[in-house]
């Protein structure tokens, strides 16, 4: 089909396309994972070379004898970085598939080169996949589809050059970009309906899940004066938590998210009883963190934990469920759990909590000796401690003493602290929450309450589009628990600064926005799983009954419902007939395509149509039926120095149109440059 | 029905043949499914679905290309037996807005299958291609079952079905040589006596629908804009003895095949001098072309002639 050749010289939309598939897996690779830099940067600078190579359509058939050497070269890279550099096998693997690419960027290409890049871009994809969960990643995918269509299509049509044996191929740009664009939207619905039903199971046979975690650090099993605030200056988000039974349109606030509890101290350090660690109980994806008293009224919390590069799970109150896809799970038995691995992935996981503390249990005697445990020689603690709570009768009592000790004579300071916790009691009395909560606790120990400290976050921010709770670094807190009464009460003698903290952070709308569209890819892709599948059929089999009784409302009881749904089938499919019938007739005289209309003609090119509209206006047309021969012979009489451009022209015209085959590409290419050349010459000798 | 009619029915409508660039993809889906099942990551999922979306679109979009696609043959010559000829074949988009690409369309022809490309073909329009062709025998051909095929778009499957084309072919008998020289000699010796006509002719003597072969100058506008279809002028010069034609009364005599190319090359010498002839069966006029040319009827009949009725077995192309 000679009419819908793009213009010669130039590569088409898919040429760019292919090109554009092939790079595209570097791009993710390089803004979302930790592959070696220098190994991006030699198959970019290989890409662009090639890609200008190939433009030119250089000839570089000899470079093929560097292969073997360039090849060894890549492997010997993809060692070094694997013994030397990442010491990680995916990232030193994306290494040696960045060399191969390399190499076969800068050499000539063929249709099969081409697929073989195609297939090294994808796997470029995939590694991107296994080493990242970032959101910007869905960009990278959705324009990816796309492109792997249209370079798809780009080396269908190569190959079919190939076989035919002439590069007369044909695919305009408008068409192309349409239909790339149609397929990519339809590539999308399909994978997310395929995303969706797709059933999640994950057996873990052959090899674990690559991706590296580089999370959050902090609440490790040690913390120092400095842990806690020392991570405050970080603005990234920790979690994001849903509280699914809770009115949408009330934050919750005074929630303490804890993620771990210390109750050995030695003076400068907490530290947490590892050998007391014990397993959870678990049922399929339930983990029954303790008993549930009858009456008790469990509030829920949906938490998607960013990766962090320390075990912790982040609980609110007193855990009595947890739900996830979270292997093992452990727990002191002092309120804190962590997982079995040192670091994690984004993490998602339900909880079922009571906000107060009065099902905790209560320790036993080897355990409640390490909750009263002081640092050997803090006699003047003591001392401090029997001062302060002078005059109270009960624990309750003392602590409220305690809390209240700290409301004078203390302030909060990050740059003016305390060196240490005698530090902050006795001589500087400036500190942040560590200071307060370590010396509480302390002080409640030396009064004979048993105690310990906790470390998390302390509430976040409140997001009104997505209504969940965004919890940064910044909210991180320590504070102080003590057994009261046979309950784990929560004290925090840090004062509230609120708004004046200077740790204080919030963002606006777009921010907001944008970190909605996170929290939609943590729950619905990254932890996408069985069990929101198994909810989702569940949910679907409740929608289709509310309908059924919403129809049987409507239309009243069941024996009506199927008169009335029978009329309304037959009306339906009487409509149908009706419209396929209408259509077939308004068709009839469009399918009649053995008219003459069409028959066989294509439509034609637009530089033989600019050239016939030339000759037009120079009066060679003398009668409507008159054929570009007619015409150009005309022109040739009245001026012979078009006479050969116009001869090889006509040859050229004759066998395009209707010859039994197209023209190839070169005289395809003559033939226009000729209809253009006459095209001026007809049209300079009219204006003059 | 019988057994190959009821197979024929029975068959899916389209055909799907994986390629080796297809076999790999899938490969690789499998893979990728199977990395993703083992670590449970969702984002290898993803790509998963990705892969499987692509061989559905590839679906939606070679079956948009291929479907109500329609093909006719027709002679782009006259077509004799054991002479080359050419032959054309139109091939029509099924749908108005959108072309059907790369179709590749395996005719039998010889006894070997002949592929013949359409890179692509607008929507609502249509593609001829040309080709040469050397039929064995004389005879009607009514149906001619052929293959249209695609890899649009990703080349990761070749979909294919049946198409029955519109044709209707004629092959006429082969001239006989000897006797095609001997009017060569009778032409030269009657040259300036005889009246040469055809295309060489002075005055017009009718009119012919355009075949493809046929010259632009000979195209009769006038024709052309009443019948709605491209004709062709024929000529004479002026009126000669008629010519008579006899073939046997009985049309299954042994010596058929050898009379009836006898009588084409009559024919076309006939045709070619623009001397009236007419051909007899037996006692039976058939064609009477003192009038004026039947040379299209003349030949049909000799093609046919002897046949109970047209069939793929005779005479095909």
């Amino acid at each position: 089909m000679t009419g819908n050749r793009p213009p010669p010289g130039r590569p088409g939309l898919l040429w760019w396309v292919l090109r554009a598939q092939w790079a595209w897996g570097l791009l993710p690779l390089a803004l979302l994972t930790d592959v070696s830099r220098a190994a991006l940067a030699a198959a970019t600078a290989s890409f662009v070379a090639g890609a200008y190579l190939d433009w030119t359509e250089a000839r570089r058939d000899h470079w093929l004898r560097f292969t073997p050497p360039l090849l060894i070269a890549a492997v010997a890279a993809a060692a070094a970085d694997f013994f030397r550099g990442s010491q990680d096998l995916l990232y030193s693997v994306s290494v040696l598939v960045l060399g191969i690419q390399s190499v076969r960027f800068i050499l000539p290409k063929g249709v099969r080169d081409g697929w073989q890049l195609s297939a090294i871009s994808f796997l470029e994809f995939l590694a991107s996949a296994a080493s990242t969960t970032e959101v910007q990643f869905a960009v990278f995918a959705f324009i990816y589809l796309g492109l792997c269509a249209g370079a798809m299509w780009a080396l269908q049509v190569q190959g079919e050059e190939r076989e035919e044996d002439a590069a007369v191929r044909t695919v305009r740009t408008g068409f192309a970009a349409k239909l790339l664009l149609l397929a990519a939207g339809g590539g999308l619905l399909f994978s997310m309906i395929l995303f969706i039903v797709t059933p999640r199971v994950g057996i873990g046979q052959m090899l674990r899940n690559l991706r590296r975690t580089e999370g959050i650090t902090g609440f490790s099993d040690t913390i120092s004066l400095r842990e806690v605030t020392g991570v405050k200056a970080d603005r990234r988000v920790a979690a994001r938590i849903e509280f699914p039974g809770s009115p949408a349109d009330i934050p919750p606030s005074g929630l303490y998210l804890r993620g771990a509890t210390y109750s050995v101290f030695d003076g400068r350090t907490w530290m947490r009883p590892l050998r007391y660690r014990m397993r959870l109980p678990r049922t399929g994806t339930q983990y029954t963190a303790a008993p549930v008293p009858g009456g008790t009224n469990l509030r829920e919390a949906d938490v998607t934990l960013e990766a962090m590069e320390n075990p912790a799970l982040f609980v609110y109150g007193t855990v009595h469920l947890l739900e996830g896809s979270l292997g093992d799970l452990w727990t002191e038995g002092e309120g804190s759990f962590s997982i079995a691995m040192p670091g994690h992935p984004p993490l998602r996981y339900r909880i079922h909590f009571s906000e107060d503390a009065s099902m905790a249990s209560v320790p036993d005697p080897a355990a409640a000796r390490r909750y009263l445990a002081l640092p050997a020689g803090w006699d003047d603690l003591v001392k401090l401690s029997a001062r302060i709570t002078a005059g109270a009768g009960t624990d309750a009592e003392k602590a409220e003493a305690a809390l209240r000790y700290f409301r004078t004579g203390f302030r909060y300071s990050v740059t003016d602290s305390a060196s240490s916790v005698r530090d902050f009691l006795f001589v500087r009395k400036a500190g942040y929450c560590e200071h307060y909560a370590t010396a509480l606790a302390l002080i409640l120990r030396a009064s004979g309450i048993p105690s310990r400290l906790a470390a998390g976050y302390l509430g976040g921010e409140w997001s009104d589009v997505g209504k969940y709770l965004i919890v940064r670094q910044s909210d991180a807190h320590a504070w102080t628990e003590a057994l009261i009464d046979g309950k784990w009460l929560t004290l925090d003698a840090t004062p509230p600064l609120g708004e004046n903290s200077p740790f204080f952070t919030r963002t606006g709308k777009p921010w907001i926005y944008i970190d909605w569209a996170r929290q939609r890819w943590d729950k619905y892709i990254i932890n996408y799983s069985f069990k929101m599948q198994a909810e989702g059929v569940m949910e679907g089999q409740l929608a289709f009954r509310r309908t059924r009784a919403g129809l049987a409302r409507a239309f009243g009881p069941a024996k009506a419902l199927r008169r009335h749904g029978a009329q309304l089938g037959a009306a339906i499919l009487a409509l149908l007939l009706a419209a396929a019938f209408l259509r077939r007739m308004i068709r009839i005289p469009s399918l009649n395509r053995m008219s003459a209309a069409h028959d066989g003609e294509a439509p034609l090119p637009n530089d033989y149509a600019r050239l016939l509209r030339r000759l037009a206006a120079a009066g060679y047309r003398r009668t409507s039926g008159d054929t570009m021969e007619e015409m150009m012979r005309g022109a040739m009489e009245s001026r012979g120095s078009i006479e050969a451009d116009a001869s090889r022209f006509l040859a050229l015209y004759h066998r395009d149109r209707f010859g039994a085959f197209p023209l190839p590409p070169e005289e395809f290419r003559e033939a226009g440059r000729l209809a253009a050349r006459l095209g001026r010459e007809i049209g300079r000798r009219l204006a003059e | 029905m019988n057994l190959s009619a009821l197979r024929r029915r029975l068959r899916p409508p389209r055909r799907l043949r994986v390629t080796p660039e297809g076999k790999w993809f899938l490969l690789i889906t499998l893979g990728v499914g199977a990395a993703a099942v083992n670590t449970g990551n969702n984002l290898l999922y993803m790509a998963l679905s990705m892969n499987l979306s692509l061989i559905l679109v590839s679906g939606f979009l070679s079956e948009w290309c291929i479907r109500r696609t329609s093909v006719r043959v027709r002679h782009a010559s006259e077509a004799f037996a054991s002479r080359e000829s050419l032959l054309a074949v139109t091939c029509f988009a099924g749908r108005k807005r959108f072309p059907a690409i790369s179709l590749t369309l395996s005719l039998p022809i010889d006894g070997a299958i002949r592929s013949i490309r359409f890179p692509e073909i607008p929507g609502g329009g249509a593609a001829t291609r040309v080709f040469s062709f050397r039929p064995a025998r004389r005879g009607a051909l009514s149906s001619v079952s052929c293959e249209v095929s695609t890899r649009f778009p990703f080349a990761l499957f070749v979909k294919s079905m049946d198409v029955t084309p519109d044709a209707s072919l004629v092959v006429y008998p082969e001239p006989s040589e000897a006797e095609e020289h001997a009017e060569r000699r009778n032409v030269r010796e009657s040259a300036g006596a005889a009246a040469p006509s055809g295309r060489g002719g002075e005055s017009i003597r009718g009119a012919r629908e355009h075949m493809p072969a046929d010259p632009f100058r000979d195209i009769h506008w006038k024709a052309s804009a009443r019948m709605g279809k491209w004709m062709v002028k024929e000529r004479e010069s002026g009126r000669a003895a008629v010519v008579d034609i006899r073939l046997p009364a009985e049309c299954r005599s042994p010596d058929l095949e050898r009379i009836v190319s006898v009588a084409c090359a009559f024919v076309l010498a006939c045709e070619k001098e623009g001397r009236p002839y007419r051909i007899w069966e037996g006692e039976s006029l058939r064609i009477d072309a003192a009038g004026g040319s039947l040379r299209t009827e003349a030949l049909t009949y000799l093609a046919l002639a002897g046949a109970e009725e047209p069939s793929a077995e005779r005479g095909a192309p």
